[in-house]
């Protein structure tokens, strides 16, 4: 593994898990807290409909995506914002139809074969120098966004209505969420694909959950957590030889298990 | 002389086409205890949300503390239905009754003093550093009622404060939002009956209209019509007519017994004489 280290591409890998992680950690507990699991992996796969646009558009992939996906995000904040009963309809409908778009687009764009399972699982053994920099400067702007709203969105994933007669601007926020969210997951997607995006969103940050003091705690934890799981999986994809993406998820999807399998044992067993 | 901590005026609400409340009057004076019953569906958190700034009535007016509504953050202090909080997030007590102080500009140490002070009025400074989630419902409604309490408010208005209580714990709830009088006016406003029971200054009615009673500290004027508008009218042989008789006697003590058919007589009727 060290001799791996030496290599440029396991070093952009390396550097893109723990940035990826950082920022996972920090919007996938709001996610998690504020019950947008559902609605994080409606926007994931609305992506789609971006990268199919920009083929079809003959434009730039990422401005192309970011552009389509803080669209689908607001799209789906504004359906879901007061109709919290239906909400996953909604958010089922878009999920859908952005993906089909972004295939259809695909399709009809001549002269484009694009591997679609290359956006899925991603491809983080052969991240670019230039996507490290961006994801640092995505990782930058999430932690001055959510360190200056922290109180905010600690009163808003506590208690919505509260929060509403304390002064708390619970749309604005509910928005400025989502929008993290898309450009997190467009940014993000690039390097470890569209399932590791939703699996370090959520397994990292509902293990912060139990112990955590704090949300910022939770954040610093499901960080902490993404990165472990991040650098055992290119260890054992290294080792293995098998997918980088896969064996992250696999990993922490293990873990996750043991840990919920763990807790519902202690409860049944020390149940006064 | 001070403006009334409520003052509601012919005030209609509709949603959907359907009339939520309709022409509810009602005047609550400074340091007032007061406890509107309903049941569900009957307008009352409606009522709260006009109250707090969160709809906009129809028609009528809406006055708190001498001004329209919303209120700047911390004059009104609300504690929601404990179903609305989300319970498993990673908050400590201390961190719940700090979101009260959130939009006040308090150096560190003030802000933990002051959540200190409200604490201790609820009776809750042993669970300072506990997880939010590890506390009892009772004990939790405690801490809502600190963190509503910690801007030091004129006005609390608590929705369905005995939800997921035990009978224990509704007593000891009301026994301390009894307490906070004098320093605020307290609204409170329930489906559960119970809530009449305590030491209050008036009790309100609303099923869409609103009835009102005022006490003369001895006893609590649930009034027949109070119960008919809530409930309707029952066969003397209908189960909801002996819950009901159960809860007014409890209330009231046993010189009232209930008497519910035909539907025009009162439901109770006042027997010592």
């Amino acid at each position: 593994m060290i001799d791996a280290l030496s290599y440029d591409f396991m070093q952009h890998a390396l550097a893109a898990a723990v940035l990826a992680s950082l920022a996972c950690g920090l919007m996938g507990s709001l996610v998690v807290v504020n019950r947008l699991v559902f609605l994080a992996g409606g926007i994931a796969h609305a992506a789609y409909g971006g990268v199919g646009l920009s083929f079809f558009l003959g434009m730039p992939v990422i401005p192309t995506t970011v552009g389509f996906t803080l669209g689908a995000s607001l799209l789906m904040g504004k359906l879901t914002l007061r109709r919290t009963d239906r909400s996953d309809t909604v958010v089922g409908v878009l999920w859908a139809a952005g993906m089909a778009l972004g295939i259809l687009l695909l399709d009809l764009s001549p002269g484009y074969n694009v591997d679609l399972m290359s956006y899925l699982f991603g491809s983080i053994m052969a991240v670019p120098g230039e996507d490290v920099l961006a994801m640092a400067a995505l990782d930058v702007l999430l932690l001055a966004v959510v360190a200056y709203n922290y109180q905010d969105f600690l009163c808003l994933s506590f208690d919505r209505e509260y929060a509403r007669t304390a002064g708390v601007p619970v749309d604005r926020l509910h928005y400025l969420l989502l929008s993290l969210l898309g450009v997190s997951v467009v940014m993000i997607i690039q390097v470890v694909g569209l399932i590791l995006v939703i699996a370090l969103l959520t397994i990292p940050s509902r293990l912060a959950e139990y112990g955590a003091m704090s949300l910022a705690g939770m954040m610093v934890r499901a960080s902490v957590y993404a990165m472990l799981f991040s650098l055992a999986g290119l260890w054992a994809s290294y080792v293995l030889d098998v997918t980088a993406g896969a064996a992250i998820i696999a990993l922490a999807a293990l873990t996750f298990f043991i840990v919920q399998t763990l807790g519902w044992l202690r409860a049944a067993l020390f149940r006064p | 002389m001070s403006e009334p901590a409520i003052q509601l005026e012919h005030v209609s609400f509709a949603y959907n086409g359907d009339t939520i409340l309709d022409d509810v009057s009602l005047t609550v004076e400074r340091g007032e205890f007061v406890v509107i019953l309903g049941p569900n569906g009957g307008g009352k958190t409606t009522l709260v949300k006009c109250l707090l700034g969160l709809l906009t009535p129809r028609q009528g007016l809406v006055r708190i503390l001498g001004k329209t509504p919303p209120l700047g953050p911390g004059e009104i202090g609300y504690v929601p239905q404990q179903t609305m909080v989300h319970k498993g997030l990673p908050i400590t007590v201390e961190q719940v009754v700090q979101l009260g102080l959130r939009a006040r500009s308090l150096p560190r140490a003030e802000r933990k003093a002051r959540a200190l002070e409200a604490l201790q009025r609820v009776g809750l400074t042993d669970c300072l550093r506990a997880r939010f989630d590890e506390l009892s419902g009772g004990q939790q409604q405690r801490a809502l009622v600190a963190r509503a309490l910690a801007p030091r408010p004129r006005l609390l208005v608590f929705d369905e404060p005995t939800a997921n209580i035990d009978p224990r714990g509704k007593h000891c709830l009301f026994e301390l939002l009894g307490s906070l009088t004098g320093d605020a006016t307290v609204l409170v406003v329930s489906h559960d009956l119970i809530a009449a029971s305590a030491k209050v200054t008036r009790v309100a009615a609303v099923n869409r209209r609103l009835l009102q009673a005022q006490t003369d500290g001895s006893h609590t004027p649930l009034t027949p019509e109070m119960l008919a508008l809530l409930y309707g009218t029952h066969d003397p042989d209908c189960p909801v007519d002996g819950y009901l008789t159960s809860v007014a006697r409890m209330l009231q003590g046993p010189q009232l017994t209930a008497r519910t058919a035909p539907a025009s007589t009162p439901l109770l009727q006042d027997v010592s004489s």
